[in-house]
């Protein structure tokens, strides 16, 4: 099992904990992650209150906590580790590495107006722009990903009975396919871990 | 200085003072060799030789808009070889020139406008009550503007500032000397020359922003530069003043002499002025079309503009290409919607070159027996250096007026025809936005004069169209740059260029020099800093990555990569490859590379990279021996912070044939595809291995090396290719 722990900075947050609401949302939030993953960061002084996890063990998920809410998204890469357990390389499980360059390239594409417009990559393979070629291949990929998306929310200002209990599960991102499981109590981090990890032994629904 | 290349000055200079002009018609008149001689009689021989000498390009300091004639030439002539001789601006006018919609029923009358001195208003008409009333007009204008573009918080009233700084006692016959008479006029306190700045600004309409500029007086560096007044010189006025006499405009430069601002000037002037008319302002690159057409309504908006900017009705600000699907995105997009013929996209067989020279083939057939509309009345392109002559003769047949084209001097630094190009109708010779000393030793570094063997080498000519002073000394060039006014107030010894030698890692270095310079510069905000890194390797995303993050946990800016968001953002500090900063200015500028490589297109953007900013470059670059980096270089920098010069051995004629043939840079005329043909060709590869060559080329991002890179490309990896 390969786990890698990352700090995130205070003035990261934003680009990790934000709303996902679409595939481009889980792009953004995977390439940053890839990026996260692949630099070396020290913390320094700096007050830590949050940070993301990567575990490999047949699965592969991403992480993320800050105080008590937590979510974990696919993260389907090969990642390779060192001995001191940095990451050194990722790349697509058909090859495609993710380095600087090509998340840069990724993001330049995501964030461009025209793609904001019009969410194709149809005009992007033929406007001669240099770095954006190494981008378009890994976008390409991402999109086929399933994101499986999961968040643990405890929330008191919307409770609301059975219908929105305190603690709950909210599984997929878009509107027309989220559903939430109810929880009788709040959970821990590692609860919510072991809950998706296929080797550990299941929960069950007892309702 | 010994006699015979006294001779070869003398030999050069009449040739030189008596060709016609090419910069405007008010100076062909003017003999200022002559004139010369008639005043500075203090002058000694030898210096009149070499000031002389450079008269041609001393145009910059003196503008005229006023007839000529008996009763004035001689003291206009005067004033122009004062200009001329002590380097200070001199502008004679006989009305003011910012609001063409005011008229003057007195035209003997010069008003002479010199930074630092008294605005004189000289009578030579001798007329006491039409001289007065000309003056009263002229004021109340004046006074007019001033309080349209805000300056009246500033300077004040006409009644304030008339008394301080407007003298018009003085008759032309009482002026004994012309340095008597700036003597006369010289001003002493700061703050009156700060407000005189200001009102020769309204005189020309070289309008600043009231809001940078500020009411007091700068105190640090930064601030100095920042809100230093600036005037248009002699040249410029011309530029923006001038009417055409055919139809395409050429205006050239180095980077930095300002081709873009003037270009806006003149946009303001023909959309205002010429209600029906339609404008297309184009550059090749989307990143600096995007920031001009942010630049156009503030612009519009300072120079108080009244007309609504009709986006795609009347104006048009794009890149030169655009994508199929949008007809407004692109100036060659349009031109084909415009006209219903055939849009080519990019791919490795179409370059842009060909696309044009496809839709003029195709427009000139669709029109070949009827009326042609014009797409545009007016065209802008500006960076022109990006394109090739079949983009300006398409946008020559679709404009119905003029096109203004404004663009560097060479592509690069190792442009094989910097003289034998066209001759511009404009020629810029001052670099406006970078100190001297950083363009002379950038232009050193890049053209590898300070190596043993030289990369280029341009001839006197060349060096005198790119702003140079030469003087040629046992085969030495002594190369030296006219001091800017924007500078002016810095001290002397200020090192506009520095070395930084890295021997920690590359990002603390950086972070550490960002505190030095926030220590030396209170008031600097983010975006007052550029990061570039020169090098086209992977790892530099890498150190991007890192310095991102130190940035904000180490200094709190925020960051902003110009490769990702293609654009400037406000209070960010930018960091960028050298492919996103075309067109951006910074006071700081910090180069960062691994190693000084000799190949032509990094030597361009070495040199490019360094001439970014307004106060000061720093190159970072590691302490070893493989950087190439050496005491020679070092040295050469010395001197030129100290003595303002470099001394540089004229290369023999065997060495210069070798420079110059080592040397086809032809950046961006031609496709990928068309590059590596030709290095297929000279290198006789066999055809059945070009195919993964050029795969091999596209896996290694190398679709926008030049040739001389993917020829080495090609040649070392053939030996491993198996069948």
């Amino acid at each position: 099992m390969k786990v890698v722990v990352k700090d995130i900075l205070p003035f990261q947050e934003h680009l990790f904990f934000f709303a996902i609401r679409d595939k481009i949302d889980y792009t953004r939030l995977l390439v940053y992650s890839a990026r996260q993953l692949l630099l070396e960061i020290e913390a320094g002084e700096t007050n830590v209150s949050s940070n993301m996890k990567l575990i490999v063990d047949k699965m592969s998920r991403l992480f993320f906590f800050k105080n008590n809410k937590y979510f974990s998204v696919s993260f389907p890469f090969t990642t390779t580790i060192d001995n001191k357990n940095n990451v050194v390389e990722l790349t697509t499980y058909t090859g495609k590495r993710l380095d600087s360059q090509s998340i840069s390239a990724v993001i330049s594409i995501i964030d461009s107006e025209q793609f904001k417009l019009n969410p194709s990559l149809i005009d992007f393979y033929i406007e001669p722009n240099g770095i954006e070629s190494s981008g378009l291949l890994l976008l390409e990929e991402i999109f086929q990903f399933e994101p499986s998306y999961i968040r643990y929310d405890n929330d008191p200002d919307n409770e609301k009975g059975k219908l929105h209990p305190l603690n709950h599960l909210d599984i997929n991102y878009s509107q027309y396919s989220t559903f939430k499981f109810g929880l009788p109590k709040e959970i821990t981090s590692d609860y919510f871990e072991n809950l998706q990890n296929i080797r550990t032994d299941c929960s069950f629904v007892t309702d | 200085m010994n006699i015979s290349n006294k001779l070869k000055l003398c030999a050069s200079c009449p040739a030189r003072t008596q060709s016609p002009e090419p910069l405007g018609v008010t100076l062909k008149t003017t003999q200022p060799q002559q004139t010369k001689s008639k005043t500075d009689d203090k002058i000694p021989t030898q210096k009149i030789i070499k000031e002389n000498n450079k008269t041609y390009k001393m145009s910059s300091y003196f503008f005229l808009q006023a007839e000529k004639n008996p009763a004035n030439a001689d003291f206009i002539e005067r004033l122009q070889a004062y200009a001329d001789s002590q380097k200070n601006l001199v502008y004679v006018l006989n009305r003011p020139l910012t609001d063409q919609k005011y008229s003057y029923n007195y035209s003997q009358s010069l008003i002479v406008l010199s930074p630092k001195n008294k605005i004189a208003i000289i009578d030579y008409g001798n007329k006491d009550e039409p001289f007065e009333n000309f003056i009263e007009d002229v004021l109340e204008d004046i006074g007019s503007i001033s309080d349209k573009y805000l300056y009246k918080e500033v300077i004040g009233r006409p009644r304030q500032w008339r008394k301080s700084l407007i003298e018009s006692e003085i008759k032309i016959p009482d002026i004994k000397s012309i340095d008597d008479l700036f003597s006369s006029l010289a001003l002493n306190d700061e703050g009156d020359k700060k407000k005189l700045d200001l009102l020769i600004s309204l005189f020309i309409g070289s309008i600043n922003d009231i809001y940078r500029v500020k009411e007091e007086v700068p105190i640090t560096a930064l601030d100095k530069v920042k809100q230093k007044i600036q005037l248009f010189d002699g040249d410029q006025t011309r530029f923006v003043y001038q009417k055409p006499d055919k139809k395409k405009i050429r205006i050239q430069g180095l980077s930095g002499t300002g081709k873009t601002e003037l270009l806006l000037h003149k946009l303001k002037d023909l959309y205002v002025s010429d209600n029906s008319s339609t404008i297309c302002f184009t550059c090749h690159n989307k990143i600096l079309s995007d920031s001009l057409k942010k630049r156009i309504p503030s612009f519009f908006n300072f120079m108080k503009v009244e007309q609504q900017i009709e986006w795609e009705k009347r104006l048009w600000c794009v890149n030169a290409w655009g994508s199929g699907s949008t007809p407004n995105s692109g100036a060659y997009r349009y031109i084909c919607a415009f006209y219903s013929i055939p849009f080519y996209r990019y791919s490795y067989q179409m370059s842009f070159s060909k696309a044009c020279k496809l839709a003029i083939d195709d427009i000139k057939a669709k029109y070949s027996d009827g009326e042609m509309k014009s797409a545009f009345t007016y065209m802008f392109i500006d960076e022109s250096q990006d394109f090739d002559d079949n983009f300006f003769d398409l946008c020559e047949l679709v404009t119905e007026k003029n096109v203004y084209v404004a663009g560097d001097i060479f592509q690069s630094i190792f442009d094989e025809t910097i003289s034998s190009s066209i001759q511009p109708d404009f020629l810029l010779g001052k670099c406006y936005r970078t100190d001297p000393k950083t363009l002379m030793f950038a232009h050193g570094l890049g053209m590898g004069l300070f190596e043993k063997n030289k990369l280029r080498w341009l001839e006197e000519k060349e060096w005198k169209d790119c702003g140079y002073n030469v003087i040629v000394e046992d085969g030495d060039y002594i190369l030296s740059r006219e001091p800017l006014r924007r500078f002016e107030d810095l001290d002397d010894d200020f090192e506009s260029i520095k070395i930084v030698e890295i021997d920690k890692n590359y990002s603390d270095t950086v972070i550490q020099l960002i505190q030095e310079i926030r220590v030396e510069n209170e008031t600097v905000q983010p975006e007052d800093i550029g990061i570039i890194l020169l090098d086209t390797e992977k790892n530099i995303y890498e150190l991007a990555d890192t310095l991102e993050i130190k940035i904000q946990q180490k200094i709190g800016w925020s960051v902003n990569k110009a490769y990702e968001t293609k654009e400037k953002q406000p209070n960010t500090i930018l960091i960028s490859n050298r492919n996103n900063v075309k067109g951006l200015e910074f006071p700081f500028v910090i180069c960062i590379t691994r190693a000084i490589k000799s190949s032509s297109s990094y030597r361009n953007s070495l040199y490019t990279m360094l001439t970014r900013s307004f106060i000061k470059s720093f190159l970072l670059i590691p302490d070893n021996n493989r950087s190439g980096l050496t005491e020679t270089m070092k040295t050469a920098l010395n001197e030129i912070v100290k003595n303002k010069e470099m001394v540089i051995q004229e290369p023999s004629e065997k060495e210069k044939i070798k420079i110059n043939t080592s040397f086809e840079y032809r950046l961006k005329k031609e496709s990928h595809f068309e590059l590596m043909m030709e290095v297929f060709k000279r290198l006789k590869v066999d055809k059945k291995y070009h195919d993964k060559l050029f795969q091999a080329t596209q896996q290694f991002d190398m679709g926008e090396s030049d040739k001389e890179t993917l020829t080495e490309f090609v040649r070392d990896n053939l030996k491993y290719i198996k069948d």
